[in-house]
């Protein structure tokens, strides 16, 4: 049975790893191979995006009887990295190698910041405090497509 | 229930908290330089002579501590989930009583001021007195668990240690006082292996499988390394209380542990560091391997003239491990943190004003725009020109003063980078308000 924690990291791995293989491409000057990488990463974080938003989030909520607390932070951020995400498009559309390895590397940043808080603060106490329904929510959370 | 909607995730202090700090820091390379240089190649005959002692202050405390306390309040609201206790006027007054204290301190026990070595000493205890009570208030109250918060706790205990023998040497510098010289061996090993190693492992846990991604420490490694070194360190400490042979063997091997342990943990990033994930040549991680490298080289130089049956190293070449481990070790992986901190705190907090002012479409510069790459990278060329020449200049003196220019401008260099960095959030916060 997968714990919120475990679930949920492994899937900021996998979208951290696809990450690193845009940045591996575009470094490259590896433009089709970086529009493909590309897609996949967006995909994948764009799923982790919803898996949050839409099933996680208002879990939280319900049981802690808030859309103020950290939940809405959360969610702020994700809309921070989207306008990034925008960014690195348009800048893999123009060919811009330089710009888009800067925004590569802010995406990066603010990326692995927001896991942080999510694996070590959020996602325990998601854990201690879902327990009992935890199993359905899962169910949800994995069949999830964007 | 209440606990998880109170929890606050959204704790960035305003840009000038951490900033502060770090902007100043480097200019105590450039202290330092003028320090020698103004002293000569006599400051370099012993660890003991005045100059020395002064300068190697400005960097510990001027430099170091000082990127270091501006990092903690930075990364423990951040990343610990737990602010520092009134975090504008905390960190004013620590800044101000390290940034005024440490030139005092240092120009005291240089040119042997009893006033000034009492007033910056006075200051720079304040400062650390302050930090240590609020960062353990913060600690004490974070909700994170885990290795980097233990070596967090354990690096502040290592700093009160410090500070604390650091304070009773200092009293032994003033007129009629006795210096109690067999405390000073004890207040490095505590300062440099317990404070700066122990912090810098603890952000290493944390950072450097985040950022480059790499594999995670070993979990055993991870738990056990900052707990051990805490603990020869007070093996260390006991052995120097101990009379007679007992004592010299308890130092002899805990010292050695130490050794080990320092070593171990340079050896081990270095290998999770090879197999990263990013492949993309970054400067930040070609500055942490320069500071791994020279880790274990300071350790074994060091080790090696402590053998009993070496004949031991004379005059300025005494100096070599020290500064490898400070130069070479702490300021390299210090000097590649600030280009990774100062750029993405810019674009953080611009970001933040652009979003509290509803305009989501205006354009943010990158972090590679904030500080552009190719300045980074020459910076670091500098750095490394400068670590070597200090390395020669200790073996032949003359080559002192290209090797304090050498560091006065690569630091200089470093300084105008991160002023660059701020520069823009002056002018496209202003543009944006
Ligand atoms: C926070 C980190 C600190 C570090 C890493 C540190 C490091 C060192 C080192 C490496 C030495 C030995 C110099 C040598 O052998 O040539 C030393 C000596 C000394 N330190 Fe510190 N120090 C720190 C803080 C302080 C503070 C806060 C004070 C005083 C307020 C202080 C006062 C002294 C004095 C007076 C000596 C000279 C002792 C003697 O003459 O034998 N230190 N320190």
């Amino acid at each position: 049975m997968d714990t919120i924690q475990g679930f949920f990291t492994d899937d900021h791995r996998e979208c951290d790893h696809r990450l690193a293989d845009v940045e591996t491409v575009v470094a490259a000057g590896d433009w089709p191979a970086s529009a493909e990488a590309y897609g996949q990463f967006h995909h994948d974080i764009e799923r982790h995006f919803q898996r949050e938003e839409d099933l996680l989030f208002p879990a939280i909520e319900e049981v802690s009887g808030s859309s103020q607390g950290p939940t809405e932070v959360m969610r702020r951020e994700h809309d921070q990295m989207r306008a990034l995400l925008e960014g690195l498009e348009q800048a893999l559309q123009r060919q811009e190698r330089d710009e888009a390895l800067g925004v590569i590397e802010t995406l990066m940043t603010m990326i692995q910041l927001h896991n942080v808080k999510e694996e070590q603060i959020l996602y325990p106490m998601a854990d201690r405090f879902l327990q009992p329904r935890r199993e359905p929510l899962m169910e949800r959370v994995r069949s999830l497509e964007p | 229930m209440m606990h998880l909607a109170r929890l606050s995730l959204d704790r960035t202090p305003p840009l000038w908290v951490p900033l502060q700090f770090m902007a100043t820091a480097p200019l105590f390379a450039v202290a330092f330089a003028a320090l020698l240089a103004v002293e000569g190649p006599d400051a370099l005959l012993s660890r003991w002579t005045p100059a020395m002692l002064a300068a190697t202050h400005l960097l510990v405390l001027g430099y170091i501590t000082m990127v270091m306390f501006g990092a903690m309040q930075q990364l423990l609201p951040v990343v610990a989930g737990s602010p520092v206790p009134r975090e504008r006027l905390t960190s004013r007054l620590i800044h101000l009583g390290l940034a005024l204290g440490t030139p005092l301190l240092a120009a005291g026990l240089a040119w042997s001021i009893p006033p000034a070595l009492a007033t910056g000493g006075l200051c720079v205890l304040g400062a650390m007195g302050l930090f240590i009570v609020t960062t353990s208030i913060s600690l004490w109250r974070s909700p994170a668990r885990g290795p980097t918060h233990t070596a967090l706790w354990l690096a502040v205990a290592a700093l009160a240690v410090t500070v604390t023998l650091g304070a009773w040497l200092a009293l032994g510098h003033l007129p009629g006082l006795p210096l109690p010289r067999s405390m000073t061996q004890l207040h490095l090993a505590w300062g440099l292996a317990g404070w700066i190693a122990l912090l810098i492992a603890g952000v290493a846990y944390q950072v450097v499988p985040m950022f480059q991604m790499t594999p995670e420490y070993p979990a055993r490694f991870a738990r056990f390394h900052a707990p051990g070194v805490f603990i020869l360190l007070a093996l260390v400490t006991a052995g120097g209380f101990l009379p007679g042979v007992p004592g010299i063997a308890l130092q002899t091997l805990a010292a050695a542990g130490l050794v080990a342990a320092l070593a171990g943990f340079a050896f081990i990033t270095l290998r999770l560091q090879a197999r990263r994930r990013r492949r993309n040549a970054d400067v930040t991680v070609a500055f942490w391997r320069t500071g791994l490298l020279a880790l274990p080289l300071a350790l074994s130089l060091w080790g090696l003239s402590a053998l009993p049956f070496t004949p031991g190293i004379q005059g300025p070449a005494a100096l070599i491990p020290a500064w490898l481990f400070l130069a070479g070790f702490t300021l390299s992986i210090i000097n590649g943190m600030l280009y990774k901190i100062v750029p993405f705190l810019v674009w953080l907090h611009l970001n933040h004003r652009l979003m509290q002012s509803g305009r989501w479409d205006a354009p943010v510069p990158n972090m590679h725009q904030v500080i552009p790459i190719r300045h980074t990278r020459l910076q670091w060329w500098f750095h490394l020109t400068a670590l070597a020449a200090g390395t020669a200049a200790l073996l032949w003196p003359p080559l002192l003063y290209p090797a304090l220019l050498a560091f006065a401008l690569s630091n200089t260099l470093l300084s105008a980078n991160l002023w660059q960095g701020i520069g823009v959030f002056r002018r496209d916060g202003i543009r944006q308000d």
